[in-house]
């Protein structure tokens, strides 16, 4: 397919892609977005609207899941992030929320790509600063509660929490798409006597599906993976695991599909200015062990069975470092994985795209090169 | 946008395959194959895990561990995997650096289930540095695909028909029983799927398609032969199908000739024919050569050659015929070295060594090791235990170019190395490997493999049905084929895919919805049934179709969104005028029992107005005023509606006509009217909504004439409000005189 000609006055910063990838929403220095459609996936993009969204760059872009109607995010270096909403498909937009409380330009937005979690928007910008809103109320999508905010890192940050002005920085965040984690719990046969509790012997390992929110956030050189939990009463994403080895600044993260491998463990994309493509792998750990409950028995020693469980708060995850590439031999700024987290994508500084597939054993390998530059053969390069 | 088709590379290759005498248990390979092709497979490694049917030993880890160094040296060239240039490259050939001076960068996004994404060009922002201009294809964005992953109209065609027989082997396969060679209804499936194979390579000029095929063919020629013929007969057609030789302008050059047998090249294409298993055509060169027997032993030669040519064992009696053939192969070669005539006598002894199995003379005469393979195996010995004993002779002479992928393909079938020859094929055609996988796995082929590397991977054949279904869900028109392999694979991944696409199909019509809700049912996907259904919902409105958006929202309980999108209409028919309600609407309004009781307790109020505006345009303003009445004494209405509510009333207090309601009907209204104003809250949003209404009806081109703000359009909020209090006074000072 030919290129297409968007109509925009300056650089294009991020396109967005709507549920059923019918819908192609681009954004750009123009303080325009333009929304580009095709009948069927095989057909060229035609322009269907048009609008001023911000009162600076627009950075970031993202689409609300489908059954909240739709809704397109912006984020602008004007330092909001805006909702705006269509009800004629996309041919016109209504800004019905304005969201104002970064202390910088708004890097990157994103909905919660999973229905289960309610309606739900991250986003992260120069203040170093992840924050999370809520829709409480779907049937009113102007009111957005601020659910959560933190600082990623203070690395490279002002006093005032603002990124350093003679400092390139980047900031990105990604939703895990999938609602569910294979976990896996001990079950015991407990025997119990007046004064302690024992716990004899492991007796079947437990594996089952718990329900997760999380998303990883990345602020200069350092990324982080967030996830609910209940803490002290109230329900609030926590820093839980970090992913090592960047040595400088994260240019984007992207959360992968569990669903080819049954959830049993996550995967994460990162794209770095140090030129690498990494990796991740987040495997569950046994998760520790809870009493639920217990009996006490009478004089002497009664042997009681119990069902020591684990939830949610107990889930973490062991970090590896599962594959890297520095194909690109130059900065690497966006990274992007197919709906079943199969094959993961990178671009960069040297004008390609170069796709990576997971092989039978799960690792990476290459799987081929989409060339911006006129003349790459269409064989393999000598 | 690219071509795919790449030629067989050069370049770093793994070693060639170590001929040695197999171990009884083959190893299952790690699948990290060097690139043969680009298109399609993993990239970089090098060294070929080889079989221990080559290396004689059992693979362990520490092997696999081995090649990683080779591996990294290899991973570091990027030149080893398939590179295509997108259509209408931003970047001009050579000019890079300079592009990247520019200060931009290359992106690249997919979409949630295609394969089919955009790149586009951004800039990387430095502080205190200039802005470098922008130019035209700055602006532009470029469609780029996965490699290897879209699906042609005619390669989608393939799939389908693939998947038909796949359904049918499934429906008539009992697998895990184990099938005697008289039951096996394999062989006849097999035929099939390589004629579907067949016909679609001849409909899409895909050379890796094509390299499927080959590989495909030689593993089905192999394990999958037709009961009634022999497998070394099999292979033999495979071979005559796949490389045909002589070809048949050779053969036309030489029998074209007044005298054959005089042309140089006339032995060489008897042989040739020989050992191709072309028995009735050697025996015709033969015969219509033009040989000039001088004596009668040359004749009885000659005539005992195209007897034993023409009665070559073929079909289900061939493997018990062939050691008497072979040895009246044996005989007529001692019989010719007693010819007198020299050419004819050698040409003749060449010819019985070749049918008598004679390896020296076979391999003397082959050209590749397929053809030395198959030559030893249908006249030697057709056993097929003896197959890979004949392949190790075969490519001693003739090493295997696994620079070709379809021959390292073709040389694992041979060799019995089944994983590696699946491994080859999925790098060409991952639903032809699919494919070919399934019917290894219903023969029993694969239960002897493991991995080495871990347990916890999926059985092979389920891993490429899984990367095949992957492919079938990521492009259009096959989502539905994609989900039933799925379904069929071991393991939790299968349905997590299923579950991970499902919401992302296009809902484009109801029958879609109707089956993805089905499937939704059938596989207890209760939240994604939700989601589908309220995103329809979504869609239908936005069609203008809220009959049906209310159905569908009903069929899963949601109130919310139901009183929600009640309540909108209640809305818009105020700001907007009266529109007409869709079909759906249009029946329940007219008929609420047959009104779901949830849709019918929400849609009340519209309900109401709808009526209430019926009667107002028969000029019944009785009943018009009734309906009114009720809507605004309704104890739920939202304030921001009272405001217009009572506008509406305007027509209906108008003295000139018969008082339209009685007297303690107007009380309420100003009771109502009372309690609304004392609410701030409710009479600032009433009286916002209200010249809402009124400024839409300035800015409207096609108001309808009785409407009642075409008359008060320029007439403030709160005038409006004060004019209904006012005339609600005076028809109560009329009622009274009227002794009502």
């Amino acid at each position: 397919m030919n290129a297409i000609a968007t109509g925009h006055e300056d650089l294009i910063h991020d396109i967005a892609y709507d549920h059923y990838g019918r819908l192609l929403a681009t954004c750009s220095s123009d303080q325009f977005i333009k929304l580009f459609t095709r009948v069927v996936p095989s057909a060229e993009w035609t322009l269907l609207s048009s609008f001023k969204a911000h009162d600076a760059n627009i950075f970031s872009l993202s689409f609300a899941p489908p059954q909240y109607g739709l809704l397109l995010a912006s984020c602008s270096e004007d330092q909001t992030v805006r909702v705006h909403s269509s009800i004629d498909n996309g041919h016109t937009f209504t800004k019905i929320a304005t969201l104002s409380d970064s202390g910088g330009p708004v890097h990157q937005v994103a909905f919660a790509k999973f229905g289960g979690h309610g309606l739900k928007l991250a986003c992260i910008g120069a203040d170093g600063v992840v924050r999370v809103y809520h829709a409480a109320d779907p049937a009113d999508l102007r009111q957005w509660h601020l659910a959560f905010e933190k600082v990623v890192d203070k690395d490279g940050l002002l006093s005032t929490g603002v990124a350093a002005r003679d400092l390139q920085g980047d900031f990105a965040v990604d939703w895990c798409p999938s609602g569910t984690v294979r976990a896996s719990w001990f079950t015991y046969e407990l025997g119990i006597d007046m004064d302690d509790v024992e716990l004899p012997r492991v007796d079947r390992l437990t594996i089952a599906e718990l329900a997760v929110e999380q998303f990883v956030a990345s602020s200069m050189s350092k990324v982080v993976v967030f996830r609910k939990r209940l803490n002290g009463g109230i329900y609030e994403y926590e820093p839980t695991e970090e992913l090592p080895g960047h040595t400088d600044i994260v240019r984007d993260v992207a959360w992968a599909s569990n669903a080819s491998v049954g959830g049993r463990y996550e995967l994460i994309a990162t794209a770095c200015k140090d030129g690498w493509v990494r990796i991740f792998k987040l495997t569950t750990r046994r998760m520790g062990v809870r009493a639920t409950e217990y009996q006490n028995g009478a004089a002497g020693t009664v042997n009681g069975n119990g069902e020591i469980g684990a939830d949610e708060d107990d889930l973490g995850y062991e970090v590896e470092l599962l594959d890297q590439f520095d194909h690109h031999k130059s900065e690497v700024w966006k990274v992007s994985w197919n709906f079943s987290g199969t094959v993961l994508s990178s671009s960069g500084d040297d004008g390609r795209v170069r796709f990576w597939r997971a092989a039978y054993t799960g690792k990476f390998v290459g799987l081929g090169v989409a060339s911006a530059e006129q003349g790459s053969n269409d064989e393999m390069d000598e | 946008m690219c071509s795919s088709t790449p030629s067989s590379m050069s370049g770093a290759g793994p070693t060639s395959f170590s001929p040695s005498v197999g171990d009884p248990r083959p190893i299952f390979s790690t699948f990290k194959e060097p690139m043969g092709t680009p298109a399609k497979g993993s990239s970089s490694t090098t060294k070929l895990f080889t079989s221990p049917l080559a290396t004689g030993r059992t693979a362990t880890v520490e092997d696999i561990g081995d090649i990683s160094e080779d591996q990294e040296e290899v991973k570091d060239e990027d030149d080893s995997v398939f590179t295509y240039t997108l259509q209408d490259a931003p970047i001009a050939a050579g000019r890079l650096r300079d592009w990247q001076d520019r200060k931009r960068t290359l992106k690249f996004t997919l979409p949630p289930l295609y394969n089919n994404g955009i790149a586009w060009i951004d800039g990387k922002k430095v502080d205190g540095e200039d802005q470098v201009p922008i130019v035209p294809d700055e602006m532009k964005i470029f469609p780029a695909e996965i490699p290897d992953s879209a699906y042609s109209d005619e390669y989608t065609k393939f799939v389908i028909d693939s998947h038909e027989l796949y359904r049918a082997l499934s429906g008539a396969d009992q697998i895990g029983e184990p099938m005697d060679r008289s039951e096996n209804i394999l062989p006849k499936y097999a035929t099939t799927f390589l004629q579907i194979l067949d016909a679609a390579r001849r409909r899409i000029f895909d050379e890796r398609l094509s390299e499927a095929y080959v590989v495909c063919h030689c593993l089905f020629a192999s394990y999958f032969a037709d009961p009634g013929i022999m497998r070394a007969e099999a292979i033999m057609d495979w071979l005559n199908q796949y490389d045909p030789r002589p070809t048949t302008e050779e053969t036309r050059d030489i029998m074209t000739t007044p005298v054959p047998y005089d042309e140089p090249g006339f032995w060489e294409l008897v042989q040739k024919l020989a050992l191709r298993g072309l028995f009735f055509q050697c025996s015709n060169c033969l015969k219509e050569a033009g040989i000039p027997c001088a004596d009668p032993e040359s004749k009885r030669a000659l005539q005992t050659a195209t007897s034993i040519l023409e009665t070559a064992p073929k079909g289900a009696q061939a493997f018990k015929g062939h050691r008497q053939w072979r040895a009246r192969a044996i005989a007529f070669g001692e019989q010719c070295t007693k010819l007198s005539d020299a050419r004819l006598r050698r040409g003749l002894i060449a010819l019985a060594n070749i049918l008598r199995g004679d390896s020296d003379t076979i391999l003397a005469l082959s050209e590749s090791w397929q053809e030395g393979t198959a030559a030893l195996f249908l006249f030697h010995d057709p056993a097929p235990s003896r197959l890979s004993e004949y392949y190790q002779m075969a490519v001693a002479e003739f090493p295997v170019d696994l620079t070709v992928i379809s021959e390292a393909g073709c040389a694992a079938v041979i060799a019995g190395d089944i994983p590696k020859a699946l491994s080859v094929a999925e790098r060409l055609d991952v639903c032809v490997a699919a494919h070919i996988a399934d019917f290894c796995d219903r023969q029993r082929m694969l239960d002897d493999f493991y991995n080495v590397e871990t347990l916890d991977l999926p059985p092979f054949r389920d891993w490429l049905f899984v990367a095949h279904a992957i492919n079938c869900c990521a492009n259009p028109g096959t989502w539905f084929i994609g989900a039933a392999y799925l379904r069929d694979t071991e393991g939790t991944a299968g349905l997590s895919i299923i579950r991970e696409s499902i919401t992302h199909v296009y809902l484009d019509t109801e029958a879609t919805l109707t089956e993805l809700l089905d499937l939704c049912k059938e596989l207890q996907f209760d939240t994604e049934a939700r989601q589908i259904v309220m995103a329809w919902s979504k869609l239908q409105l936005s069609r203008n179709q809220v009959g049906s958006a209310l159905e569908w929202l009903d069929s899963i309980g949601n109130s919310l969104e139901i009183r929600a999108i009640t309540w909108q209409l209640l809305e818009s028919n105020l700001l907007k005028g009266p529109t007409l309600p869709d079909a759906i609407l249009q029946r329940y309004l007219v008929s609420p029992h047959l009104c779901p009781a949830m849709i019918r307790e929400f849609i009340a109020p519209y309900a109401t107005y709808f009526a209430f505006k019926g009667h107002l345009n028969e000029g019944d303003i009785v009943e018009a005023a009734q309906y009114l009445a009720s809507l605004i004494q309704f104890g739920f209405l939202p304030g921001r509606f009272f405001g217009a509510l009572l506008g509406e009333l305007l027509p209906l207090l108008d003295r000139s006509q018969p008082r339209a309601m009685p007297t303690s009907e107007l009380i309420a209204i100003m009771n109502s009217l009372y309690q609304w104003e004392k609410d701030t809250r409710k009479y600032t949003e009433g009286i916002q909504f209200l010249a809402k209404s009124l400024s839409a009806t300035r800015e409207a081109v096609d108001m309808a004439e009785d409407d009642w703000r075409v008359e008060y359009a320029n007439v403030s909020a709160k005038e409006v409000i004060k004019l209904v209090r006012s005339k609600l006074v005076t028809e109560v000072s009329r009622a009274y005189l009227e002794g009502a």
